[in-house]
């Protein structure tokens, strides 16, 4: 992704769209953080590769990050999973955050659901879930359809 | 195909079978499923899971697997708090006993060697993977890369773990990938993403397997090894292997010589569901099909959501498998194969798939059965069947869960029981609810037919379409020594008395029994179980459905195992939410919500539904206090609660009457 050209780093958009559903992050703590990675990244030679690997070339990418009241979308660089300063990461198909935006202003996040659910969108979680919890994660990633506390199906 | 068939039904898994050197009773193989969480902290195993084996080894299968012991002593491979060790000799004695039960019980003993891999580590501060790929959902550890020292190390440990199950008098011995493990870690795309020659193509993604059954072979001649595969991740959109790819190490598998596939669904982080209650009998069988027409020399294993012995035997006779892996069903009821060769199959206590056992072992308690309340609870005699010493006439108020399980395990200790029930037929709320479930009705039918067969052989009274007010039943009482109130739980409408409007809503088990028919524009009251499957199933039968919460989420008293099932549906239906939101007003025309905010909505409605919050029916414990020797209550009638209490609780009260 392109902070200065591409749609999905549309940052007051996002921004709205977290401004709208706060109450989704109310009960995250200061610094929690989570990142949008697209699922495949071109490297210097332009070959595509997945980004979930332990260190990739450096890529633009959305995050979001709960500061002392509210929820701020930013842009941020992501050098790999080794380097992911943050707590969830979002491998996502362009289609599919398109979606999400799309619907800004008519359920993000039930979006978000239906295109984690249909594979399009695969988060993966770098902390524990003790720490996720004590960052106040249960709400938001139940809000996603996503037991918390583990699932077998 | 109807457990209730008779004669030759069943002949095909009551043929003797062989697993290399070893022949087998019959072709049923008790498998792995699940971990039971019943042992010390350090991998020791505890009096209790010695008394569990016990009724393992007595279940009639021809070949027993017992639970997955971790065989490295760092705890890396260690998926359970709870969860047996097998890394050192000092273990052996225990093993040795396990063995022993299985072999007293008539049976070929296979020892699970069970390495989790990326949901591994449970004491530690990580786990550990062929590529670093955190995990997706929020239950695990940290991932660490292995080295090839560590793949050495790890697969020598295997084989060290195998040589002591076998020195401890095991058969044989069995590795597993399911349902995510570290040997699924590897041979998966998702997870391995090695660029060494363990990582890559299929070939070197299955270099682990191969070496790891090469390494227990060898270490173990003469003995049989048995591998779990998935003959479907149902990962692939996430990245992982494709069936034909799942296939194709199976293929790598026999090449190495194995001794028996057997063939599993899923992983523990695939967002489809494998074995739940959604997916019917049978939908798996064609992994095992196609299994057993691609390795027609090696033997298949395969039981995955499917619990039907007839549809097993079936599946023999056609040749589609060799053994049925069954686990959970001999959890529900650890004598059904004692009762289909017997010609009891009426009398089985079916498994309804609501994967109790596993929700709980994902909050680290140990496993339960929703259906078998004396499950894990073996070694302790206050759990036991026995006759009374006294032997009492009981009324049982209520003949639903709870008073049906309390008034059968008090008729087999010798009480004479009889049931007064105000409805028409076995069942109370589940009846209802049943007749709403969107997932299988006929699991949840079970239980009450179960019940129905039980109370006929037992010789129990049903008193039915018989209300328990307080002066009929006093005038009962005298001819009883024991009370026991089971009467459910009610919605609790008096809590909308001050509501303007209250007066048009409609009671949910009202309209859950059919006594009332709602409209096609309907609001519910409450996004518990019981809105929910009201919710679920007026929609899907076309109404336009709105469901008021005031809690921040649906689902709140749903079984962890099935609260995403309800909330997938809730959305695929379109079933309007509004969460943290309360009802203001009832009229003609909808009601009027306000949420959190106090922002009000008006919602269209021809029908409003309340669907919480519940009352226990507690009222005849006040009328009958010193009117009877013994007055106890259960289930619902005491707290709402669901299915799973009311049948712990009866069965509990039960054996103490």
């Amino acid at each position: 992704m392109d902070i200065a050209t591409d749609a999905l780093l549309d940052l007051p958009a996002w921004q709205a769209i977290l401004d709208r559903e706060a109450a989704v992050f109310t009960e995250l703590a200061p610094g929690a953080s989570v990142a949008f990675v697209p699922r495949h990244a071109a490297g210097p030679d332009g070959v595509l590769r997945p980004s979930a690997m332990p260190s990739v070339a450096p890529l633009e990418v959305l995050a979001w990050e709960r500061g002392a009241d509210a929820m701020t979308a930013y842009a941020r660089s992501y050098r790999g999973l080794a380097a992911a300063a943050c707590d969830v990461l979002f491998f996502f198909e362009r289609d599919a955050l398109e979606a999400v935006l799309a619907r800004a202003d008519d359920g993000p996040f039930g979006e978000m659901k239906r295109r984690i659910r249909a594979g399009r969108i695969l988060l993966m979680v770098l902390r524990t879930r003790e720490e996720l919890r004590a960052r106040g994660y249960e709400d938001f990633l139940e809000s996603l359809g996503l037991p918390f506390m583990g699932a077998c199906r | 195909m109807s457990m209730q068939a008779q004669g030759t039904q069943y002949a095909a898994l009551f043929r003797p079978g062989r697993i290399g050197r070893f022949e087998t009773r019959n072709l049923i193989k008790y498998g792995a499923c699940c971990v039971s969480n019943y042992n010390e902290r350090d991998g020791t195993i505890t009096p209790r899971e010695l008394a569990r084996t016990r009724v393992i080894a007595a279940t009639g299968c021809g070949l027993i697997t017992n639970q997955g012991a971790y065989p490295d002593p760092r705890g890396e491979g260690k998926a359970y708090f709870r969860q047996v060790a097998i890394f050192d000799d000092r273990f052996l004695p225990q093993f040795e006993a396990i063995a022993r039960a299985i072999h007293d019980g008539g049976a070929v003993a296979i020892q699970q060697i069970l390495h989790a891999g990326r949901y591994g580590g449970i004491d530690l501060g990580y786990c550990v993977q062929p590529s670093v790929v955190p995990q997706t959902l929020p239950h695990f550890r940290p991932p660490r890369e292995m080295t090839r020292d560590d793949i050495s190390q790890c697969i020598r440990e295997h084989a060290e773990a195998a040589a002591r199950a076998i020195r401890a008098g095991f058969d044989g011995t069995e590795v597993t990938s399911f349902m995510g493990y570290l040997l699924a870690n590897f041979n998966s795309k998702f997870t391995n993403q090695r660029g060494d020659e363990y990582g890559g193509s299929i070939r070197n993604r299955g270099r682990f397997m191969r070496e790891l059954i090469d390494a227990i072979k060898q270490a173990t001649p003469g003995n049989p090894l048995v591998i779990r595969l998935n003959g479907n991740e149902l990962m692939d959109q996430w990245g992982g292997n494709s069936e034909d790819e799942c296939f194709e190490l199976m293929a790598q598998a026999v090449e190495c010589g194995i001794d028996m596939i057997s063939v599993t669904v899923g992983w523990q982080e695939a967002p489809a569901s494998s074995i739940g209650r959604d997916v019917a009998p049978g939908h798996w069988n064609y992994l095992a099909a196609r299994a057993k027409r691609l390795f027609p020399n090696t033997l298949i294993a395969f039981g995955n959501r499917l619990p039907d012995p007839g549809m097993a035997n079936d599946c023999l006779v056609n040749g589609e498998f060799d053994f049925w892996e069954v686990c959970r069903p001999l959890l529900a009821d650890p004598d059904m194969v004692h009762k289909i060769r017997e010609h009891r199959g009426d009398e089985i206590r079916r498994c309804i798939g609501s994967l109790n056992c596993l929700s709980r072992l994902f909050r680290d308690l140990p496993y339960t059965c929703t259906m078998n309340p004396a499950l894990g609870h073996e070694v302790e005699p206050e759990y036991a069947v026995t006759p009374a010493a006294v032997k009492k006439k009981v009324m049982v108020i209520g003949a639903g869960p709870a008073g049906m399980e309390c008034a059968i395990t008090a008729a087999k200790r010798g009480h004479a029981v009889t049931v007064f029930e105000r409805g028409a037929r076995i069942g109370g709320s589940l009846l209802g609810y049943a007749g709403h479930d969107l997932a299988r009705p006929e699991d949840l039918l079970s239980v009450i037919g179960h019940y129905e067969v039980m109370a006929r052989k037992l010789g129990i009274e049903l008193r039915f379409n018989t209300e328990a007010n307080p002066k009929f039943m006093r005038s009962m009482l005298h001819r009883y020594d024991v009370c026991v109130v089971a009467a459910g739980a009610r919605i609790d409408l008096q809590a909308y008395a001050a509501l303007p409007g209250h007066e048009r809503l409609l009671d949910a088990l009202e309209v859950a029994s059919g006594r009332v028919v709602p409209g096609k524009r309907v609001v519910v009251i409450g996004g518990g179980k019981i809105g929910l499957a009201l919710a679920e199933s007026l929609r899907h039968g076309g109404a336009e459905v709105t469901i008021v919460e005031q809690a921040k989420r649906i689902a709140g008293d749903v079984m962890p195992s099935f609260k995403w099932r309800h909330t997938a549906w809730v959305e695929e239906l379109e079933i309007r939410t509004l969460l943290q939101s309360r009802v203001l007003r009832v009229d003609a025309d909808g009601v009027t919500v306000a949420d959190a905010n106090g922002v009000e909505t008006r919602v269209p409605a021809d029908s409003v539904i309340a669907a919480s919050p519940r009352k226990s029916n507690q009222e005849l414990f006040a009328e009958f206090e010193w009117m009877i020797d013994e007055l106890h209550g259960c289930g619902d009638a005491l707290i709402p609660r669901g299915l799973d209490a009311a049948i712990h609780e009866g069965y509990r009260l039960g054996v103490r009457l």
